[in-house]
Formats: structure tokens, C-alpha cells, sequence
């Protein structure tokens, strides 16, 4: 396989991996909050954000995706020349935000719509709710970290 | 006081005197008779009462223990719990002579348990409230035993009460007086007899003393 | 589903809409303050007022009369069984919590149906048209009717017709519903249900052991009112029936050591079984309690309708105890704790 090939397959599985993560984790939290809405449609502003928690990587896995193919040069540019090993570069650096994505946007989304129940039955607790989600997604924010210089790392020449 | 009508001769006012004579007898007697109808009277009333006073705080206490039964379990279960139960209850009645009365008896016999109901959805409650309606059941009887002998009792000692005053009141002193009467009535006969026996032994007398002159 | 970290049961994801709305509808189950307020209330009017100042008041009508709080209280459950069939996505779930219903219709029907007279006391909540099993059972032809119902119907029945004791058909058909319940709860791969199941199957023995000690029963309906699936060996269980004096002690090693204690205390001092029914409620509602701690599983929705359930008992303990006017502090006695 060639490394244009590999580092494209890296983008792909950045973007897929934390999206797919999002999309479980924001479903959950929104089955959540449709019941709280449907129940008192005041704690809208409430649960927005807890829903919109878990989205949070998927964007990240886009960023990292968006930068490989900035740095490929794929979007306006011809590729340069890129051998297996630099390939394989590239797609190891993707793998952090890809699998920390997925996997802290599933748990964030457990730990969302849980604070959705929370604050289904104390509104005022709702802020508590949101740190909590926050926590996981730090982790989230670290593997987008650690993908972004990995990428940045990498140089072609 | 009203007076017999009757004639007044000597045969009536011997016949009078008997029937005063049977009169008086039957008046201690009745009055003696109505004197043990209420001793007993008095005696099963007290004994009464005090059942009466057991059922009625009995009944009480199981009719409070029933509705707390019923608020521990939905009307549904309790339906439920009733139906087909398997306890029997009869009462044979049967009759003791008190005196000349025949007092009613009842024999309670009751067959099978109330208990026709499983454990899981019933509640403890319902269990004593129908121990304590069962518990309660043969003072019922007895009570019901009791009263109807009461009753009729009061209404012997009412009736021979009755007799004895129509006697004692009415019929005794009618009858004093009419021989009283018969008795007056005799004697002014008597007296009139007497006068006319006289007035003739006069006129006889002047007639022969007038012939012998 | 997520797969199970070791010990703890897997999340059930298809549970978090239904927790989410139980959740948002914890308000409307009764605080202790609003059942105490009813019980300390004057009389069966000012209790009903409290009531229509809650959750409840969606189910009366203007000028309701005291006497109509059983129809308050069936409307209430109704709406509790339509949410929790709403909710519920496992079908063996819905016939745990709700098959009770269609085993006391059976029970009603047959009992009727043996005595010659119009059966009474049918629910309406139940998972099988009533008519259907009035139809199964007029026509002893239960082929219409659901396998385990069909199979207790039989069984019930056939005791019937040799012993000629009710109470036989109802224990049997009692202990069918109890541990259909029991068996649905305790196999379910899922926090607290399976907890309550076997607390269920406990408490509900312990209760039959007092009571059939209590009134001298013949032990071997013990056998058949059992509800297996409990932590109790049945041994113990069976031992304890006739020895009122150290039932204490045989459960002084169990969790169900000061409820038994304290409810025979009761029991023997004022004859009621009061404290033994709060006691083992206690227990029943403090193991719900835990469903808080439960996101993605459907065990907060069947606390949701236990708990709904069990309040309308006890909204029905206050509501008579008005009417019949039983003093405050002996109604005071007999509520436990409630799980909002």
C-alpha cells in the first residue's frame, strides 16, 4: 500500500470513529432530553447543552481529518510524494483522536443523558451536570491534542 | 264498684262466696307465679345485659379491625377473598320449658374455616378481623337466645300481671260487693218478712180478741 | 449495549428516554408530607382536598365525592400501567409486573364461576382480556388463554375438585402470580430487580409463615404457598411455622431481623400486623430506592410503577381510616417510608 493511501485512510477513520462515537453519545443524550422536554418544555435551555456535549468529538476527529488533508496537500495542491513509512506516520498520529473520540463520546453520552435524568428531576442542578461531561471530555480534548501535533510532526521532504 | 248482675237469693250468694273463695286462691297463686317470672326475669336480665355489653364492644372492635382490613387491601382482593367461602354456619333451634313458657334454643354449629383465601395478596388484618367476627359469633346467638327468652318472659309477667290485677280489682271486689248486696237484700227480705209476719200476728190477734168479746 | 465491565450488569441504552421520563415524573409521587398532612386531616373530605392538591388532581372530577376515591385512585393506576406499557421494551418485563392482574382475574372468575355467580373484583389492568378468560373458564377450555395461566388454571382447579377447599385454588394461583413475578424480576441482567425479586419472594413468606402460624394452619400449605426464588431456605421457613415465640431468633442473622423482631413485638402486643407489613414494605421500597443510582436499565421504570402502586395502597390505607374514622396515630403506625 502506498502512503497516500494510508494517510488517507488514517482522515477517514479520525472522522469516522469520534463521529460515529458522537452520534451514539448524542443520541442517547437526546432520547433523554426528549422525554424531560416532552415532560416541561422550561428545561429546554437546560439540556441543550448536555446534549450537545458528546458532538464535540466528532468535530475534532473532522479538525484532525481536515489537517491530514491539508497536509497532503489533497485540497488545492498536488500530493507530494509520500513513502509507506510516512504514511504509516500519518495514520498512527489519527488513531488517538480517533479511538479516545469514540470511546469518550459513547461514555460522555451515558454520562450526559444520566445528567439529563438528574436534572429531569432538580433543574437547578443542571450546571453540576454539565462538569461532569466535561470531565469526560477531557480526554477527548488530549487525544485531539496529542493527534494534532502528531500530525503536525510529520513532515514531508 | 259494679255489682253482678245476678239474682239475689241465698243459692247466689252461696255460689257467690265460692267463686270469691276460688278467686282469692288463684290470686296468691298468680300473684306467687308472677313473683318467680320476675325473679327470673330480673336474673336473666342482669346476666343479659352484661353479654350484651360484651357483643356490642366485640362487634365494635371486629367491625373497626374489618374496616382496617378493607383500607389495607384494594376493594378488588377483598371481593375476591369472599367469594366461595368455605365455612358453613347452622343454627338448630330447639325449646327448654321455663315454667309454663318454652324458651327458644339455638346451637351454633359452624363448619370449615372462614379463611377460603390465600397469603400472598391478602393482608394479616383480614385474618383478625374475621377471628375477632368469629370469636364474637356464639355470644351473638346466645345473646339473640337470651333476649328472645327475655322477651318473652316480660310478656308472661305482663299478662299475669294483667290477671292478677283483674282480680285483685275487679273481679274480687265485684264480687264482695254483689254479696254484700245479696247479703243486704237478704236480710232486709228477711226483715220485711218479718214485719209482715207481725202486722199479721197483730190483725189476727185483734180479729180474735174482737170475736171473743 | 455496551458490554459488561466484570461485574456490573451491561447498560441497557434503549432505557434512556423511559428513565429520563420517569425521571421528570418523580414530582408527582406523593411526598411523606403531603400523606402525613392526610392523615392528620379532620375527617374524609379535608384528606381528599390534600389529595386534589397533588399530582391526583388530574384524575377527579369537580365536586368528586369522598366515596368515589377507589375510581381516583384506578384511574391513577391506569395511567401508571398505559406509561409503564409505553416504556417497557421487554415483553417478559411487562408480563413480570403486570401478569399479576390476569392471574387475579383467573382466581376471581373460577371462584365465581365454582360458587354459580357473577364473577366480581375483575381489574381491568391486566395483559389478557378479561372476557377471554372468563370464556376459557366457563368453557374449562384454557387453549385461548397464555401457557402459564392455562397450566396454573388447571392445576388450581384439579386441586379443587379433590380437596373442596378454596383456599387451596387461591394459594396456588397466588403463588403462581408472586413468583411469576419473582422469576421475570431475578432474570433480568440488570441492577436492583433482581435484588427485589428476592426480597419480594422473602417478605412475602415471612408474611405467610406469621400469619399461618398465627392462626394454626396446617403446615402443608406451606409447601404450596412458598414463593421459591427467595434467600430463605424454605427448611427454615417451614420450621419456623410453628413456633411463634422464636420466629425472632430464626431470622436474627438475616436483613429481615428487625422487621420480624419489631412486627411480632407488635403483633403480640396490639395484635396487628402493622409493623411486620411497614417493616418488610420498608425493605421492599428501600431496595427501589436504589434504582437513583440507574441510568440505561429499565429497573427505574418498574420502581416507577412499584412505587405508584404502592402509594395508592397507602393514599386507600388513609382514605378508609377517614372514613371509618380510625385514629390518626394508628394509621401513623402502619405508613412506612414512601420512595419519592
Amino acid at each position: 500500500m502506498d502512503g497516500l493511501s494510508l494517510s488517507l485512510l488514517g482522515a477517514a477513520i479520525a472522522v469516522m470513529l469520534a463521529g460515529f462515537g458522537s452520534v451514539i453519545g448524542v443520541a442517547l443524550a437526546g432520547q433523554a432530553s426528549t422525554a424531560v422536554i416532552g415532560e416541561d418544555p422550561q428545561k429546554f435551555g437546560k439540556v441543550i447543552l448536555l446534549t450537545a456535549l458528546p458532538g464535540t468529538q466528532g468535530i475534532y476527529g473532522f479538525v484532525i481529518g481536515f489537517l491530514v488533508l491539508l497536509k497532503l496537500q489533497i485540497i488545492g495542491g498536488t500530493p507530494p510524494p509520500i513513502t509507506t513509512i510516512q504514511g504509516w506516520y500519518i495514520l498512527f498520529s489519527c488513531l488517538p483522536v480517533a479511538l479516545a473520540g469514540f470511546l469518550s463520546a459513547v461514555h460522555q453520552g451515558k454520562v450526559c443523558a444520566a445528567g439529563v435524568q438528574m436534572t429531569a428531576k432538580r433543574a437547578e442542578e443542571s450546571g453540576k451536570a454539565i462538569i461532569l461531561g466535561v470531565f469526560v471530555e477531557t480526554y477527548a480534548v488530549l487525544g485531539f491534542l496529542a493527534s494534532f501535533l502528531m500530525t503536525s510532526g510529520v513532515t514531508f521532504g | 264498684m259494679a255489682r253482678l248482675a245476678v239474682n239475689a237469693t241465698r243459692m247466689e250468694l252461696l255460689r257467690l262466696r265460692k267463686r270469691v273463695a276460688l278467686a282469692r286462691r288463684g290470686h296468691k297463686l298468680l300473684k306467687d307465679k308472677q313473683d318467680e317470672l320476675m325473679r327470673r326475669f330480673l336474673e336473666l336480665l342482669a346476666r343479659t345485659q352484661e353479654l350484651r355489653r360484651q357483643v356490642e364492644d366485640g362487634l365494635a372492635r371486629a367491625h373497626w379491625s374489618f374496616s382496617y382490613a378493607s383500607a389495607t387491601m384494594s376493594p378488588e382482593i377483598m371481593d375476591v377473598a369472599f367469594l366461595l367461602s368455605p365455612a358453613e354456619l347452622t343454627i338448630e333451634t330447639s325449646t327448654v320449658p321455663v315454667l309454663n313458657l318454652r324458651t327458644p334454643r339455638f346451637e351454633l354449629k359452624s363448619e370449615g374455616s372462614t379463611h377460603g383465601y390465600g397469603f400472598a395478596f391478602t393482608s394479616g388484618a383480614l385474618d383478625i378481623a374475621l377471628e375477632q367476627y368469629q370469636a364474637i359469633l356464639p355470644a351473638m346467638v346466645e345473646l339473640a337466645e337470651r333476649e328472645k327468652g327475655l322477651e318473652m318472659l316480660s310478656e308472661q309477667i305482663e299478662k299475669t300481671r294483667r290477671r292478677v290485677n283483674a282480680l285483685e280489682y275487679v273481679l274480687i271486689p265485684n264480687l264482695v260487693e254483689t254479696i254484700r248486696y245479696i247479703t243486704l237484700r237478704l236480710s232486709e227480705m228477711e226483715r220485711g218478712d218479718l214485719t209482715r209476719i207481725m202486722k199479721v200476728k197483730s190483725m189476727l190477734e185483734a180479729a180474735r180478741s174482737a170475736r171473743d168479746s | 449495549m455496551t458490554p459488561s465491565l466484570l461485574w456490573i450488569p451491561p447498560d441497557d441504552l434503549r432505557y434512556a428516554h423511559g428513565v429520563s421520563l420517569v425521571r421528570a415524573m418523580e414530582w408527582t409521587l406523593l411526598s411523606r408530607k403531603t400523606l402525613d398532612a392526610m392523615a392528620r386531616a379532620d375527617d374524609a373530605a379535608e384528606a381528599l382536598e390534600e389529595l386534589s392538591e397533588t399530582h391526583y388532581a388530574s384524575f377527579m372530577t369537580p365536586g368528586q365525592h369522598v366515596a368515589d376515591f377507589e375510581l381516583i385512585l384506578s384511574r391513577a393506576l391506569e395511567s401508571a400501567y398505559l406509561l409503564f406499557r409505553r416504556l417497557v421494551l421487554d415483553p417478559d418485563l411487562e408480563q413480570g409486573a403486570l401478569r399479576l392482574h390476569d392471574f387475579h382475574n383467573l382466581k376471581a372468575m373460577l371462584k365465581a364461576n365454582l360458587e354459580g355467580s357473577e364473577p366480581v373484583g375483575i381489574v381491568p389492568f391486566g395483559l389478557v382480556d378479561a372476557r377471554c378468560i372468563r370464556d376459557a373458564v366457563e368453557g374449562r377450555d384454557y387453549q385461548g388463554l397464555p401457557l402459564d395461566l392455562a397450566a396454573v388454571a388447571r392445576q388450581a382447579l384439579g386441586s379443587y375438585q379433590i380437596s373442596r377447599d378454596p383456599r387451596l385454588l387461591e394459594v396456588i394461583i397466588d403463588t403462581a402470580a408472586v413468583a411469576a413475578r419473582v422469576s421475570s424480576f431475578a432474570g433480568l441482567n440488570t441492577q436492583v430487580l433482581p435484588d427485589y425479586a428476592v426480597l419480594l419472594a422473602d417478605t412475602t413468606n415471612i408474611r405467610t409463615v406469621v400469619r399461618m402460624g398465627r392462626s394454626n394452619q396446617d403446615p402443608s400449605l406451606f409447601d404450596l404457598a412458598c414463593i421459591p426464588g427467595g434467600s430463605l431456605p424454605v427448611d427454615s421457613l417451614r420450621l419456623s411455622l410453628g413456633k411463634r415465640a422464636t420466629l425472632g431468633e430464626v431470622y436474627s442473622m438475616t436483613p429481615y431481623a428487625k422487621a420480624v423482631r419489631e412486627g411480632l413485638a407488635y403483633l403480640q402486643e396490639k395484635n396487628s400486623y402493622a409493623v411486620l407489613d411497614r417493616e418488610l414494605e420498608n425493605l421492599l421500597i428501600g431496595t427501589l430506592r436504589e434504582t437513583r443510582f440507574v441510568f440505561f436499565s429499565p429497573a427505574p421504570i418498574v420502581a416507577f410503577l412499584l412505587a405508584r402502586e404502592h402509594e395508592v395502597r397507602m393514599i386507600r390505607l388513609v382514605m378508609v381510616a377517614k372514613i371509618n374514622r380510625i385514629p390518626a396515630e394508628l394509621i401513623a403506625a402502619r405508613l412506612p417510608m414512601l420512595y419519592a
